[in-house]
């Protein structure tokens, strides 16, 4: 089968059993990978309403086909399970060199049931599984982690996807961790892992898959990099120069980036002159020792930071923030203390927290401290108050290192304080419980419906209309009618990245139209324009119906008031914006094939081939 | 009309050190500056007009306004375009 090694890993940890299967070529061709395959093998391998801690519960580790195939920007691996956040389905990706070496130890997919009795990690050898102690890793933060691996092994180059603190401590805002800064981090599939004390999944090997016509990935491959010297070189000079993080200071001031937790106005707010400090270029100077680039991807979007001799501890390789870090850890507590928020954003790399979550949660609690909802004795004393720097350090600090009060209160994120401490409701920015992107929702009906009606809801990275069109004209992205059938083509082309193992920076560099061409290139399959379309629905309806069985119906995707401008902002670009989601979400629904209940239609099913899940969503 | 812009987008072109002055004719909104600031960069923000139309958005003068804001002499501008990811 070209694409993939035709083997599928399934591991129980309470016995240490293995087992191999072949993974099905019609499986491989209608879900192609990553959380579409996870999807479909997980809905067979768990059984309905698991709780994410059981050790009936899976985690999956799994490959897309573009991984290892010498595809440009084809190094996405995924990592599934059900959610500690919002007890459904979840998936999340990460880049780096996991994915390629994860191929070729000779698996398309590894699926991980059971409890260890003491910490392990696993070993996947070339095919070969070894269970390992890691009794004395238990504890330790990544990146000395990966080096006691990597030197237990005597093998510098084998890769290693791993927890945290924050995962060993089962915190719903846990990541996978790989490379020292990349990270798998939404939805809390970190906990998952340290439910199962499996500190680490490590791979190496040597094996390749075969590709079905080489030929067109070389020339594809030869016209991007001719692309990136003559017509895309703009595109090198900024994406590839700064990465995320170049977009970082239009976004804050474009009032899409969270200003002072999502209630403030750009240049109101939070000032041009303030905003110049997130200026990637500002950002890299003194600070950036050298590039970064994911396997086999020609734009290098990312950077190492070495920051010494600052008012934070000195860090000797600290990722560059991603995008999302930077507003989270600077304009949203209102302040542009951009060493404070590398030492955060490093912080959560090393204990292995998702950043998106972590900085909302923080800002959540400076907002209500700030408003008297929150004692200070409820954050150890700290006045974790709008614009104090300082004081978010010490909070982020109390968080990984499990300390007092703060600790105690936000270490399972702020939807969770917010419930046990029965306030504070109003100033969270969530979906299903989980926070939000730093994209503003309130800016297109579109992105509204992305993260809130979506199988892993708050994820910007998901599918929909509405994060391209945010900065528009009103008339298109508050348009609510007849929006149908677009919203479903983009989910559908997202669905497919991300099953292909793609990064979604693939489109700076080459055209969307390839990614039919390169996945029919490396799997030999061929799918109409039309079968295509339908793969992306198919991963998105698979992912759906995980949660759907479970029980999980519209009115249980929920959102926070502040997301859709209740109560209304009254200064800036949002001043009086009302977020109509839900008559976006019925065409959606409708276009998609899904009942008004967000559940899929029998006759949806049944075009899918999908006639598995009728007995269980329609029982009658 | 002269009006003074710059640019924070992936590409800022001639319009790049700080506050540089463009003529519009009388009448024209922030749609028209963005479509020429566009046109001055030709084939370099890889992607067409009206995708760009689609992920700009202006400053006048410290407010981020909708694209149908009629622009006067004097007015400072700036364009933002945003970027995904991270």
């Amino acid at each position: 089968m070209y694409g993939y090694l035709g083997k599928l890993l399934f591991i129980d940890l309470t016995d240490q059993s293995v087992e191999v299967r072949d993974l099905d070529e019609k499986m491989a061709r209608d879900y192609l990978g990553g959380p579409a395959l996870g999807a479909r093998i997980l809905y067979d391998e768990m059984p309905a309403n698991t709780p994410w801690d059981a050790p009936e519960s899976v985690l999956g580790f799994v490959r897309g086909p573009l991984n290892g195939a010498s595809a440009f920007f084809g190094s996405r691996w995924t990592v599934v399970s059900k959610s500690p956040v919002y007890n459904g389905w979840n998936d999340a990706n990460g880049g780096g060199f996991f994915g390629p070496t994860f191929t070729a130890a000779g698996y398309d997919g590894v699926f991980i049931r059971g409890i260890s009795e003491a910490p392990v990690y696993i070993f996947i050898d070339n095919g070969k599984v070894e269970f390992r102690d890691a009794t004395h890793l238990w504890g330790l933060t990544t990146m000395p982690t990966e080096a006691a691996i990597r030197e237990e092994l005597g093998d510098p180059n084998v890769q290693v996807a791993l927890i945290g603190p924050a995962g060993e401590r089962l915190s719903h805002m846990a990541a996978v961790m790989n490379d020292s800064h990349r990270a798998a981090g939404r939805g809390g599939s970190g906990a998952v892992m340290g439910s199962k004390r499996l500190k680490a999944l490590v791979v190496r090997g040597s094996q390749h898959v075969e590709m079905a016509d080489r030929s067109i990935l070389d020339r594809i491959g030869r016209t991007t990099v001719e692309d990136m010297k003559g017509s895309k070189a703009n595109i090198m000079a900024n994406r590839g120069r700064f990465g995320t993080a170049g977009g970082a200071m239009g976004n804050v001031l474009a009032n899409n980036g969270s200003i002072k937790n999502w209630a403030g106005a750009s240049h109101t707010d939070f000032t041009e002159e303030q905003a110049e400090a997130l200026n990637a270029s500002a950002l890299d100077e003194g600070r950036r020792v050298r590039k970064y680039a994911c396997a086999a991807c020609p734009l290098g979007c990312g950077a190492i930071y070495e920051v010494k001799g600052r008012e934070v501890p000195d860090m000797e390789h600290a990722a560059r923030p991603e995008y999302e870090a930077i507003p989270g850890f600077t304009s949203m507590m209102q302040h542009n203390d951009v060493d404070r928020m590398i030492y955060c954003n490093h912080l959560c790399n090393e204990y292995g927290f998702d950043t998106i979550s972590f900085c909302g949660t923080v800002a959540w609690a400076m907002e209500c401290l700030s408003d008297g909802v929150l004692k200070p004795e409820d954050l150890d004393g700290i006045d974790l108050r709008w614009g104090n720097a300082k004081a978010m350090v010490e909070v982020s600090e109390r968080i990984c290192r499990d300390e007092g009060n703060c600790a105690a209160l936000l270490k399972n994120g702020s939807q969770y304080a917010a419930d046990s401490i029965k306030a504070g409701h109003y100033a969270l920015f969530c979906a299903s419980g989980i926070e939000l992107a730093q994209h503003d929702p309130r800016l297109a009906c579109g992105l509204g419906r992305t993260y809130q009606y979506e199988p892993t809801p708050g994820r910007h990275v998901k599918g929909g209309r509405g994060l391209a069109i945010r900065l528009g004209p009103d008339e298109i992205k508050y348009n609510c009618r007849m929006i149908g059938f677009d919203e479903v083509t983009e989910v559908s082309k997202r669905e497919i990245v991300n099953a292909s193992g793609y990064c979604m920076s693939y489109t700076y560099l080459m055209g969307a139209d390839l990614m039919k061409n390169v996945i029919e290139a490396v799997t030999g399959f061929h799918y109409t324009a039309m079968e295509f379309r339908m793969l992306g629905v198919r991963s998105f309806i698979m992912r759906l119906c995980f949660g759907a069985r479970d029980g999980l119906r519209r009115s249980d995707y929920t959102i926070s008031p502040r997301c859709i401008s209740e109560p209304k902002i009254t200064t800036g670009r949002l001043a009086g914006i009302v977020l109509d989601i839900e008559s976006y979400a019925d065409g959606f629904m409708d276009a998609i094939g899904c009942t008004p209940d967000f559940i899929p239609k029998k006759e949806l099913l049944k075009l899918l081939e999908m006639e598995f899940v009728i007995p269980d969503l329609y029982p009658d | 009309m002269e009006i003074t812009v710059t640019v924070r987008a992936m590409c800022s072109g001639s319009f790049a050190s700080g506050y540089a002055p463009v003529s519009l004719p009388e009448g024209a909104r922030v749609r028209d500056l963005l479509e020429q600031y566009y046109d001055s960069v030709p084939g370099q923000l890889g992607m067409t007009k009206e995708e760009f139309l689609q992920s700009a958005s202006a400053a006048v003068n410290q407010n981020i306004t909708g694209h149908d804001t009629p622009l006067q002499d004097g007015d400072k501008v700036l364009i933002l375009q945003t970027a995904e990811g991270g």
